[in-house]
């Protein structure tokens, strides 16, 4: 089974730590995207995995299978480059080939093996043409029919989309998860786009500064975020943040923003509620959680100023200030005012989220009926 | 915009008069290797070509082996070179020397354009440092070294020293710095050795660069005087610029439409490569003169 | 860790295989016979009876042999002719070169100041010496045909080492040219922009705008040139063999005159020395000066 596990990876590079400790199960034909910031480590983590570089501590296992002084080409694993890395000055027969013909495989089997691939991919037309009189989109698919065709036991990504125009990069993203779903070979996929991430992945690796910050499945990263860093990182446009205390007024406890704005405390807190009092917090909520005033119990209505208005066609961003911070709402076209009015939002509590402003990680909450 | 147009036509005017000042020699080179020898010195000068002596070209080219009329003296030798043996000697030389560059070339240069090992910087500031040392000021030894090897007065002697070419190491690993690291990874991903990297990526990628060295190469050594004059005593083991002195030596000034058709045909390979390597040839020689 | 070890032992081994080659042939060609050229210039040694110790003596001879001097003399000023020249129509014609539109013109006219380069200077020389002679040249032909009346070009003593100039320079004149095409399209637009709305024209616009801008390719064609120039052999040997007298005789010939004709390899070797100083420094100049001066960036 091609499973893979890394075990306390960690990577330093001249005293700087790249990779810090990591730790993650990969099932067999799990399609797992690392995703993060530029300089988080996750493509020198796929790298290690891949064997084009060494690690200073820990374990790689590739079916079962201690990797670490293994050399990449006997690791049965595929990568993908960013910029593809064809060879220019062979056809896209040979490129696909070569891998197969350098382990000594037979002509015939080759062959029929190139063909096979090239059907997946849509590349029976193209086998004879160079990289150069190719599109990106043709040439991305030589990438992965490099990567297809050794029938590895993983294939690793590395930002294999960054390259391509908006539009050609979600019409790959579709190919990419037909392709997993045919082969389901397990993919390690490593992307700086938190949507390409959400889309594609089973389960993701959030990265930052080396260490990983959170691992899960897309919905589940997207509804819990455990730090700061992933609330803000998953998701576009990214998660309000506004310091608040947690105050009790009579029975009641409420979230303080400033001397104006006060929430009731919303229900998945409850448990905890008394906990809360007197600790340095911030409020965060998702924009898409901020509308147009809809009728529902769980709901706080609040008037704000509109800053700045971004039409998107299928929703308006309305840019306000709450409590000193930008904030930013998602509201129906129909809904949305004219920048320097007054506008009535409306809140959905139970999508809100509290951060301990000392630890930076969310509050864990409870009772998420 | 009177100005302007009298700019561009005194810039006209400018070109024009040393594109003659070039050309026109050139013409006269040709014009008079195709006329009578006795005419050869005629004033005013004839520029364009009047008749067409191609006798003087099969006296350039035969007369060492045969009589006007026909019969075949061996190399029992009139007053005349080898010519054909030059030829064959010269093409020998920039062959084998061509040959030898890239292939030696393209091997240090990928060494310092793409693998790591101990000493690497001090080689390669060493290379650079030799670049500068020009030939003529290391000849005694050389001529030393290649008489003690009883490599003088042979071709051997000419293409062996010239084949390690500090310059044309530089230059190759230019062309390898180019060709992107990926293509590395890639090749050891898809389970090459270090070998087949190099082989059937990095080496044919770096083409373009190996044609530039060879033209450069080809053509020095085609026209290359000072190391054959000093290296090669006998005449059918000269190269065609010694030949070509030899010639006009020999005739003196009796005859120079020979002379002058052995120039014509001496710079036929060069003008070939002129012809289709042009551009080539600028960019190899503004690296070669930007580095020594 | 092992993996990426051995990797870069592999590595490092085939380095070795690809570089020893060629470093091997470096060492023996070049690096070597410079390093023996200098222990031969301390030594009298005419190749056929042994080695005798010299210590500084060549060199103190060389100071007191008028050829030597008059060698180096010749060589350095037909370099400073030579750099002077080239520049100067290397200059202008890259400047004319602006003013034509039509980009086959360009080309042809490229073409055209190439042209030499790709020849040998031996068979160069050879016609060249037909075009200068003096009773049946066809420059002074022309020469007496506007009045001027004749020159002995190759002859005399003053005119001589002017006419390698002038052979030399029509050669390499290709050279020149493209390093000032070069520093030409390096100038910024603006700068030229800026100038006509300042009113500059005609000279004060090439001596104010253009010179001072491409100094750093005026100065590297120099270096380079001078470089160039003092190994100069062929032009001076098969025009006039070094005369009349010892007008047209430049260093490397003085060396080659006297190691492989006079067989004083060790004399011969001094002048090497002194040759290759004379490169070294200005390598160094270059080197260094190079770094400083520049105008834009």
């Amino acid at each position: 089974m091609a499973n893979v596990r890394l075990v306390g990876l960690t990577k330093k590079f001249d005293g700087n730590t790249v990779v810090d400790n990591v730790d993650v199960d990969i099932e067999h034909g799990e399609f797992i995207v690392l995703v993060g910031p530029s300089g988080c480590g996750k493509s020198t983590t796929l790298r290690m995995i891949a064997g084009l570089e060494d690690m200073t501590e820990g374990k790689i296992m590739i079916s079962d299978r201690t990797v670490n002084l293994i050399q990449p080409k006997d690791r049965d694993v595929a990568m993908v480059f960013q910029n593809y890395a064809l060879y220019p000055h062979m056809n896209v027969y040979k490129n696909i080939s070569i891998s197969l013909s350098m382990r000594g495989v037979d002509k015939t089997e080759i062959d029929k093996r190139v063909k096979e691939t090239a059907a997946i991919l849509g590349l029976e037309n193209l086998l004879y043409r160079l990289p150069k009189q190719l599109s990106g989109g043709q040439r991305q698919r030589v990438a992965m029919g490099r990567a297809i065709v050794r029938q590895p036991a993983v294939f690793l990504f590395d930002e294999p989309l960054s390259n391509l125009d908006a539009k050609l990069r979600v019409q790959m993203r579709t190919e990419i998860k037909k392709i997993h779903q045919r082969v389901s070979t397990t993919i390690i996929y490593v992307t700086h786009d938190q949507t390409e991430a959400m889309t594609l992945a089973d389960r993701i690796v959030v990265m930052n500064e080396g260490k990983i910050e959170q691992i899960g499945a897309p919905q589940d990263i997207y509804d819990h975020p455990k730090t700061k860093f992933v609330a803000s990182f998953i998701g576009s446009p990214s998660m309000n943040f506004v310091g608040c205390e947690v105050v009790k007024k009579g029975h009641s406890y409420f979230i303080k923003l400033d001397e104006n704005v006060m929430i009731p405390l919303p229900k998945q807190y409850h448990a905890e509620k008394d906990a809360l009092l007197d600790r340095d917090l911030e409020f965060g909520f998702r924009p898409e959680h901020v509308t147009e005033p809809r009728s529902s119990v769980d709901r706080h209505k609040f008037n704000v100023t509109v800053d700045v208005l971004e039409p998107l066609g299928n929703d308006t961003m309305v840019y306000f200030t709450l409590a000193g911070r930008s904030c930013c709402a998602r509201v129906s076209p129909e809904y949305a005012a004219e920048a320097g009015r007054g506008i009535e939002l409306d809140l959905d509590f139970a999508k809100v989220h509290l951060l301990d402003g000392v630890t930076n990680r969310i509050v864990p909450a409870y009772n998420n009926a | 915009m009177n100005r302007i147009n009298g700019n561009v036509i005194a810039s006209y005017l400018y070109l024009v008069f040393f594109a003659l000042i070039i050309l026109l020699p050139l013409l006269w080179v040709v014009s008079t290797s195709l006329r009578l020898p006795v005419e050869s010195y005629s004033l005013p000068p004839k520029w364009l070509p009047t008749d067409f002596m191609w006798e003087n070209y099969w006296e350039v080219l035969f007369s060492y082996y045969y009589e006007r009329d026909g019969t075949f003296v061996g190399s029992q030798a009139s007053a005349n070179v080898p010519f054909p043996h030059l030829m064959l000697n010269s093409f020998i030389v920039c062959f084998f020397v061509t040959i030898g560059q890239v292939f030696f070339c393209s091997f240090a240069g990928y060494a310092f354009a793409r693998l790591a090992f101990p000493g690497k910087t001090a080689l390669f500031w060493f290379v650079m440092a030799t670049m500068m040392i020009p030939l003529q000021v290391t000849i005694i030894p050389i001529y030393v070294l290649l008489s003690k090897l009883g490599l003088t007065d042979s071709l051997t002697g000419l293409i062996l020293p010239a084949i390690p070419s500090a310059f044309g190491t530089f230059l190759m690993r230019q062309y390898y710095l180019r060709i992107p690291s990926a293509l590395e990874e890639a090749m050891i991903m898809d389970g090459a050795s270090q070998w087949q990297v190099f082989w059937r990526v990095f080496f044919p990628l770096a083409t373009p660069g190996m044609v530039v060295l060879a033209i450069l190469a080809f053509n020095y050594h085609w026209n290359e005087f000072f190391r054959p004059l000093i290296l090669i005593s006998t005449d059918t083991t000269f190269t065609v610029p010694l030949g070509i002195v030899a010639l006009r030596d020999y005739k003196m000034t009796g005859s120079i439409s020979v002379v002058l058709a052995g120039i014509v045909i001496s710079m036929i390979p060069a003008l070939i490569i002129y012809l289709f390597g042009q551009k080539h040839l600028v960019e190899g020689i503004l690296t070669g003169s930007v580095k020594g | 860790m092992l993996n990426i070890a051995s990797l870069k032992k592999t590595k490092a081994r085939l380095a070795l295989l690809f570089v020893a080659p060629t470093m091997l042939g470096i060492l023996a060609f070049t690096a070597g016979p410079i390093a023996f050229s200098f222990i031969l210039s301390l030594f009298y040694w005419d190749v056929l009876s042994p080695m005798k110790f010299a210590g500084l003596s060549h060199y103190n001879y060389l100071l007191q042999d008028d050829v030597a001097v008059t060698t180096l003399k010749n060589t350095i000023y037909f370099a400073v002719m030579v750099v002077i020249l080239q520049n100067i129509i290397g200059f202008s014609l890259a400047m004319a070169v602006r003013n034509v539109a039509n980009k086959y013109f360009r080309y042809f006219f490229r073409s055209v100041f190439f042209l030499p380069l790709v020849m040998s200077g031996a068979t160069v020389s050879v016609f060249m010496a037909y075009f200068f002679n003096t009773d049946f040249g066809i420059v002074n032909y022309y020469l007496e045909l506007v009045g001027i009346g004749s020159v002995r070009w190759l002859t005399s003593t003053q005119m001589v080492l002017v006419t390698t100039v002038l052979v030399y320079a029509w050669q390499h004149i290709g050279i020149t040219f493209i390093l000032f095409l070069g520093g030409f399209a390096s100038i910024p637009e603006e700068v030229i922009v800026a100038a006509d709305i300042d009113g500059l024209t005609g000279w004060r616009k090439i001596f104010y705008i253009y010179v001072p801008m491409v100094s750093p390719t005026i100065f590297f064609s120099s270096v380079i040139g001078f470089i160039h120039a003092v190994q100069v052999f062929d032009h001076p040997y098969i025009l006039t063999r070094g005369g009349p007298g010892d007008a047209n005789r430049t260093a490397v010939m003085y060396i080659y005159e006297k190691a492989f004709q006079d067989l004083e390899f060790g004399y011969g070797s001094t002048l090497a020395i002194i040759l290759f100083l004379i490169i070294l420094i200005a390598t160094i100049l270059q080197f260094y000066v190079q770094k400083k001066w520049v105008f834009y960036e």
